[in-house]
């Protein structure tokens, strides 16, 4: 709890500092405030995972009850996700938000974006609804302040202000969740709701389609998920990897916390609707993130598509839980979780790369970066780890946590109802799809970035970015690949949460403890030692460096993972490869010389394939799907045969947002507009008005 | 000269025109004013072959031959331009005078008024400064010429849409491949605007034949494009003796169709073949090139040369074939085409096949007949037009061929038409063996002043040859209007608006020679 | 059901057995002049004949295949009807003893009049078929033992021809296969070509012919594998 204190402290002294510091020195304070800040939340949420928690009662309002801060694991788990983003990007603050200074307030930014993150940690420890719903709305409006703060664009205000009506929106509905579970209860703590007696169905159902779609929108969720590619490239890069990376994960905050905590889900159907609405943000966000070009706006679509994930994974744990298999909810909720910290991390990753390309290149346009590997060796490394790892390619993290939820997927085969299995066999075959996919957009981001010629001067010009930007960078990455080294260790830490939310072993059941072998049959241990399971067993602490899990009785196989034996074995190649090609070369003499490009004059940079050309083919696959509009061509003809030139220009939006939203927002304007015809100006009007609802509520009041 | 029935005589027909009759074709000579028009209404029914441009004291002399489309004879209005003066472009009433204009311009400095796209067609802007014109007189085309390149040299871009790039295609591309440059703009699958770039294999053989002994033209017009030797030796020689009037006796014109014909088999036989390549299909690509070795081994029996170089001479012949062995040859070569006429049936059942060709690589035939396309290409969209039909020459005024003709203008069209003229000229070889007229092969040939067009329908369409000697036997002007320069210059209808993987078929199906086009 | 396997397989082809044994069939080569008269040296229009002290001298790499040495009705030369030409220049030799069983060939045209490519095409037919030698055409330099150029190497070829030159590993050679790529042929040099290869790249073996049958290539090519003797006298 001291932790806790100590981050809003620093948050509160950061955002009072800021002013005093001025212009010339709020943004070099970021790094050290806001680092204090992450660390010491870091070290209240490393602690209440082993063990701690705590839990503060402040004054009471009626009927509501006292407001109450608690610190469990579940939300300790999103607040060390939070911390382990917060640090770097802290760090990559000082010298990216120098960019800035010449037209905004660095005070303004600063002061902010320490309110957000205090605002952040106090969403996750409210334990009361009065109290969560106070964080939830400070944190939606500050982070629309700070999605704005570049005001003197129109597209980034448009952008900020589409996404706070999309979340207070979301809040409406989260209002009436929490409120119905509240008045059920009989009072708003969240203690008392999770023991309060069980509703009807349809109250279960109102209450989970709510809280659901509610807090469905700010995670980011089909079908209300257009804000997000508007919102996320219109932020400075650190506050879009804040948004991406910490903000999003608050809305599966939401929904794990109502709907697998407070009011734990007993039917199989809202887990099949989580599954599927899931699996569908999943191939949306990644099939809009493959054929866009902007590159902000195609990490915001990636990040619908991980948000779809993570929803995938939840949906199964729900199922498996009403289906009363503990151990399968377990290995779901794990999957789900631990996505969502690989997530967060490399995703905010990618963001401060992007915002590092757009301050070196001047563009964020795939269609004219290229050739920056050369200039910016650092950023291009730790870009590539970024896409490495979501691209879920070992010995990233993406990896395990992928490899989990498909692992959960294909454990549906246990259950025995047929509509389960249909939906998990649609389920899992989008998001096989959608990782293919992915692989194919972050192939073409890194590519058309960093490899190839540049397409136009600012990428020509770019020069590396600064170290404190490049430190930031590099402390996400060393995160990625020790996260996707030592799977085991995270998926022990996530256990005992797993075990309060689907009820069981799950840990116990993915690694096994070789350490107290008694708890398992001999045979059993045995089969494990071929798959490596004992190496390091005196040296490395429990439980070992392999994930396994076995099958259940229809079902004996083994599933085993080792990403740390894969990393030491791809190292062990490359030093192999290295060596081999060295003796090899030693007595040849090395030229270089010019590329061969079929004896052209000079090689432009407009001969090489761009984004859009590399993307077409996805593009054309599924146009159903995409519904592009049809480009328009003009074409300049000089004397009957003669084009000098054609101009074409393709618009894509969300097919979503024209055929259901610009109707529903048109059809609302006009609605507004024709209740605006009450404001005439006719004074008598408006006392006619007044006179006739006091006589509506006397009417009413008297006859209840 | 024969003239259309139905058409009024030429002097009724343009009485304000001063006209002058040759032994091949009637000449208009007009004023650069009453040009336009004049072109614009031969165009209704005569096809323009080319531009033909010369030097002389007063300035430039510009002939603009037409053939007819029916039964009939050349047209060619003239026109002198003085020096310093200006020409106007007819290229936007007939369209098919773009690429003429474009290389006068670039090889005698011309500037043609109202044509929007001159410069950098035959001395390519990275190698060659501006306004050399090496057409002139003075210039010395024995010598190599000192130029420094261009380092900033970049080719103009048409698209212009987001993400828009140019796959350049060449010049050294694939495997065994003429050397040539095709810019492919496009956004990815589809190919928006494209332009071929040629002329990466201009020889010069115009300017470096001026001063040489005629007897010389024969050599260089069978090495324009080699696997057409024999239909370009004929249009030469043709020319060379309608100069001197000489009259080539009745067995060498015979069996100059025979061997024209077996030529134009084995040319289409190769471009079967070249199809099959260009759609992967190895069977029947290597089935169509073992029928190709075939033919080539009977013309080196039989014409001494596998590619008939060195048989053609002005006068007739350089050697006789005996009757018997025409009828061998024949019978072979009837073998042959039924082989290939197998083969060509066997592929319509391949509908993977088919299916790259169908639809692919249209050419309408409005734009056929609005570009002034030749040939096979012209005939799959339409075209009925044939040298050896419209003005006859050789032999075949009594062995006159059908002309197979399509419509659609795809890919598929334009093979059933190869495959249809390859059984055409193997039954021609088959007449023209049989019943061979006795005589000498040739007649004695001396040069003398004079110029002359002489034409002859290669297997890619019209070559026109225009040949102006001296006095001493010296060649002075040899121009060349090949058919596959006409043809390239539509290509770009055929790539565009298709899938970039369709390219390499369509480049195939249209069979046509890099080589001949650039000289 | 595809009909082409069943259709290959039933259609023979006629194969060359060549280099195991000497082509015999009739059509396969144009021939070369082996002796001439000095009348012939007079119609030779790229002065491939030479009179030299009363003898006539033969450069074969001039040869453009005209016949006319042939027609002179007082002494017509002698003809052969052999097709191994080729001729070394240079010091370079024969690729190394590792190539000998397998080459990649990079074919560049530079302003061919397509009678040597179609020569060449002929090469990958079945009736050549020099898959069987170990020979095979690349569409890159990069991995191509042996530049193979045919042409007479116009002004706008040259930069590609160096080009490609310098991107080929070594070690490599460069063959010059037709009389344009050898001496200019009938275009020679002028102010539109550099009158063959020679100057652009070093040649090490030149195949004379207009066009060079394909038998000629390839004996080129197996000269330059280290397989087959060249012929007489260095050109």
């Amino acid at each position: 709890m001291n932790g806790f204190f100590v981050f809003l402290s620093l948050c509160a002294l950061g955002a009072a500092s800021a002013p005093v510091l001025g212009q010339r020195y709020a943004h070099r304070a970021v790094p050290w405030i806001g680092g204090l800040a992450a660390l010491s939340l870091l070290t209240d949420a490393a602690l209440t995972l082993r063990g701690g928690g705590w839990q503060v009662a402040l004054w009471s309002i009626e009927p509501f009850g006292p407001l109450t801060l608690a610190l469990d694991r579940l939300s300790a788990w999103f607040a060390l996700a939070a911390g382990l983003v917060f640090l770097p990007v802290s760090v990559y603050s000082a010298r990216y938000l120098v960019r800035y200074a010449a037209h905004y307030s660095l005070p303004a930014f600063v002061a902010v974006y320490y309110a957000v993150l205090a605002s952040i940690g106090l969403t996750l420890v409210a334990a009361d609804v009065l109290s969560f719903l106070i964080a939830w709305e400070l944190m939606s409006v500050l982070s629309y302040l700070i999605v704005n703060y570049e005001h003197l664009n129109d597209t980034n205000t448009r952008a900020g202000y589409v996404m706070l009506a999309a979340g207070e929106a979301g809040a409406v509905m989260i209002v009436l969740a929490l409120l119905a579970l509240a008045v059920h209860a009989g009072t708003g703590d969240f203690g008392a709701l999770r023991s309060a007696q069980r509703p009807s169905s349809a109250f279960a159902w109102a209450v989970f389609l709510l809280s659901f779609f509610g807090f469905g929108v700010k995670a980011g969720l089909f079908p209300s998920m257009s804000w997000l590619p508007r919102a996320h490239p219109a932020a400075a890069a650190n506050a879009s990897a804040l948004l991406s990376g910490v903000i999003l994960n608050l809305g599966i905050y939401g929904i794990v916390r109502v709907n697998g905590d407070l009011l734990r889900v007993g039917a199989q159907w809202p887990g099949l609707i989580v599954l599927l609405v899931g699996s569908v943000s999943a191939i949306l966000g990644i099939l809009y993130a493959t054929t866009e070009n902007d590159l902000k706006r195609m990490l915001a679509h990636s990040s619908i598509e991980n948000m779809g994930l993570i929803a995938v994974g939840i949906g199964a744990a729900f199922v498996f839980t009403a289906a009363q298999r503990p151990a399968l909810a377990g290995i779901a909720y794990v999957a789900a979780l631990y996505h969502l910290l690989n997530h967060s991390l490399y995703k905010s990753l990618l963001f401060l790369g992007a915002g590092a390309v757009d301050s070196a290149a001047g563009t964020r346009d795939l269609d004219r970066l290229g050739g920056l590997i050369r200039a910016m060796p650092w950023t291009s490394a730790l870009f590539l780890a970024g896409a490495l790892s979501i691209a879920a390619l070992p010995p990233f993290n993406g990896f395990p946590s992928e490899w989990l939820t498909l692992h959960s997927l294909l454990r549906s085969v246990e259950l025995s109802d047929l509509d389960t299995r249909v939906a998990f066999a649609v389920a899992g075959a989008l998001v096989a799809l959608t990782a293919g996919l992915a692989l194919t957009a972050f192939v073409k981001a890194f590519g058309m970035c960093f490899l190839g010629l540049a397409r136009s001067d600012g990428a020509r010009n770019a020069r590396e970015v600064a170290a404190g930007m490049r430190t930031g960078m590099a402390l996400l990455a060393a995160g990625c690949l020790v996260l996707g080294v030592t799977p085991s260790y995270v998926v022990t830490a996530l256990a005992p949460i797993a075990s309060r939310l689907g009820g069981a072993g799950a840990a116990d059941a993915l690694t096994p403890s070789f350490f107290a072998p008694q708890a398992l049959p001999v045979p059993f241990v045995a089969e494990f030692h071929a798959l490596g399971a004992q190496i390091g067993r005196d040296v490395l602490p429990p439980p070992g460096l392999v994930l396994m899990h076995r099958g259940g009785a229809g079902n004996p196989v083994v599933f085993a993972s080792a990403p740390a034996y894969l990393a030491i074995a791809l190292l062990g190649l490359v030093l192999l490869v290295w060596l081999l090609s060295r003796l090899a070369t030693r007595r040849r003499t090395r030229t270089s010389g010019r590329a061969w490009d079929g004896g052209l004059h000079r090689l432009l940079s407009r001969f090489t394939y761009t984004a859009t050309g590399f993307s077409n083919p996805v593009r054309v696959i599924f146009e159903a799907v995409l519904a592009p509009r049809a480009p328009v061509q003009n074409e300049v003809i000089v004397a009957r045969h003669f084009r000098t030139a054609i101009n074409r220009k393709v618009e894509d939006t969300y097919a979503l947002d024209r055929w259901l939203f610009a109707p529903l927002a048109a059809g609302a304007g006009r609605f507004a507009q024709a209740l605006a015809r009450m404001h005439h100006g006719r004074l008598s009007a408006y006392v006619a008005y007044a006179v006739v609802s006091i006589v509506l509520a006397l009417v009413l009041a008297s006859s209840w | 000269m024969k003239d259309g029935a139905p058409m009024p005589g030429p002097a009724d027909r343009w009485p304000h025109l001063r006209l002058r009759q040759y032994r091949e074709r009637l000449a208009l000579q007009v004023t650069t004013t009453e040009l336009p028009r004049l072109v614009a209404e031969l165009d209704r029914d005569a096809v323009l072959a080319g531009l033909i441009a010369e030097r002389d004291a007063a300035g430039l002399h510009l002939h603009y031959p037409f053939f007819p489309r029916t039964r009939g004879a050349w047209l060619v209005p003239e026109v002198e331009v003085p020096t310093r003066s200006e020409m106007p472009s007819v290229s936007n009433i007939v369209f098919g005078a773009d690429w003429h204009e474009r290389e006068i311009e670039d090889l005698f400095g011309v500037r043609f008024a109202g044509h929007p796209l001159l410069g950098d067609f035959v001395l390519h802007n990275e190698i060659w400064p501006e306004a050399v014109a090496p057409m002139r007189r003075e210039f010395d085309g024995q010598r190599p010429y000192a130029r420094t390149p261009n380092p900033h040299y970049e080719p103009a871009q048409v698209v212009e849409a987001p993400g828009a790039f140019t796959m350049t295609v060449g010049p050294v591309y694939g495997g065994i491949t003429e050397c040539g440059q095709f810019l492919l703009e496009t956004v990815g699958e589809e190919v928006i605007h494209t332009r071929p770039r040629f002329f990466y294999k201009y020889r010069g053989i115009e300017k470096i034949t001026e001063g040489r002994p005629a007897q010389d033209l024969v050599l260089f017009a069978e090495r324009l494009n080699g696997q057409s030797a024999c239909a370009h030796a004929l249009a030469c020689v043709h020319a060379l003796e309608t100069i001197t009037a000489t009259d080539v006796p009745p067995r060498a014109r015979r069996l100059r169709v025979l061997w024209a014909e077996l030529e134009r088999l084995r040319s289409h036989a190769a471009t079967v073949a070249a199809i099959g390549k260009s759609t992967g299909l190895s069977v029947p690509t290597n089935l169509a090139y073992s029928l190709l070795e075939e033919l080539l081994r009977l013309s080196g029996t039989y014409g001494g040369h596998r590619y008939l170089f060195g048989l053609v001479q002005p006068g007739g012949l350089t050697r006789d074939l005996a009757d018997r062995d025409a009828a061998a040859l024949s019978a072979r070569v009837a073998q042959c085409a039924g082989d290939l006429q197998r083969l060509g049936r066997a592929l319509t059942f391949d509908s993977s096949f088919l299916d790259r060709l169908e639809e692919v690589g249209v050419i309408e035939p409005e734009e056929a007949r609005s570009y002034g396309l030749l040939g096979p290409v012209a005939r799959a969209s339409g075209a009925r037009h044939d040298l050896r039909v419209v003005v006859p020459y050789a032999d075949y005024a009594d062995l006159s061929p059908d002309v197979p003709t399509e419509t659609e203008g795809d890919g598929y069209a334009r093979l059933r038409v190869f495959l249809a003229e390859a059984q055409q000229a193997a039954d021609l070889v088959q007449r023209a063996a049989t019943a061979l007229p006795a005589g000498p092969i040739a007649a004695r040939w001396v040069a003398n002043e004079g110029a002359a067009l002489g034409w002859s329908e290669a297997p890619a369409g019209a070559a026109c040859h225009f040949v102006r000697l001296d006095h001493d036997g010296q060649v002075r002007r040899y121009r060349v209007l090949p058919p596959a320069f006409a043809n390239w210059h539509a290509f770009h209808l055929a790539a565009e608006n298709f899938a970039f993987q369709d390219f390499p078929i369509t480049l195939a199906s249209m069979g046509l020679s890099v080589a001949e086009s650039d000289r | 059901m595809n009909i082409w396997p069943l259709r290959g397989l039933l259609t023979p082809v006629p194969a060359t057995r060549y280099p195991a044994t000497q082509e015999t069939a009739t059509g396969v080569t144009p021939g070369r002049p082996r002796a001439a008269s000095a009348e012939a040296v007079l119609v030779c229009p790229t002065g491939a004949l030479l009179s030299e002290a009363g003898h006539v001298n033969i450069d074969l790499a001039r040869c453009v295949h005209c016949f006319r040495c042939t027609r002179q009705a007082a002494a017509p030369a002698a003809w052969e009807s052999d097709y191994e030409w080729a001729r070394p220049r240079g010091q370079r030799g024969a690729l190394p003893a590792a190539f000998r069983r397998s080459i990649h060939v990079r074919v560049l045209d530079a302003g061919d009049c397509s009678a040597c490519l179609a020569e060449l095409l002929q090469l990958e037919s079945p009736a050549y078929s020099v898959h069987r030698l170990g020979i095979y055409i690349t569409p890159t330099p990069r991995d191509a033992d042996v530049l193979l150029v045919v042409g007479p190497v116009t002004n706008a070829m040259r930069a590609p021809l160096e080009q490609a030159y310098a991107a080929m590993p070594t070690p490599k050679r460069v063959i010059a296969a037709g009389a344009c790529a050898a001496s200019g042929g009938l275009f020679g040099p002028s102010f539109a070509s550099n009158g063959g290869a020679a100057g652009a790249v070093p040649i090490d073996l030149v195949v004379p012919g207009c066009p060079p049958p394909p038998l000629a290539i390839l004996h080129g090519l197996l000269v330059v594998m280290g397989r087959a003797a060249p012929a007489e006298a260095p050109a």
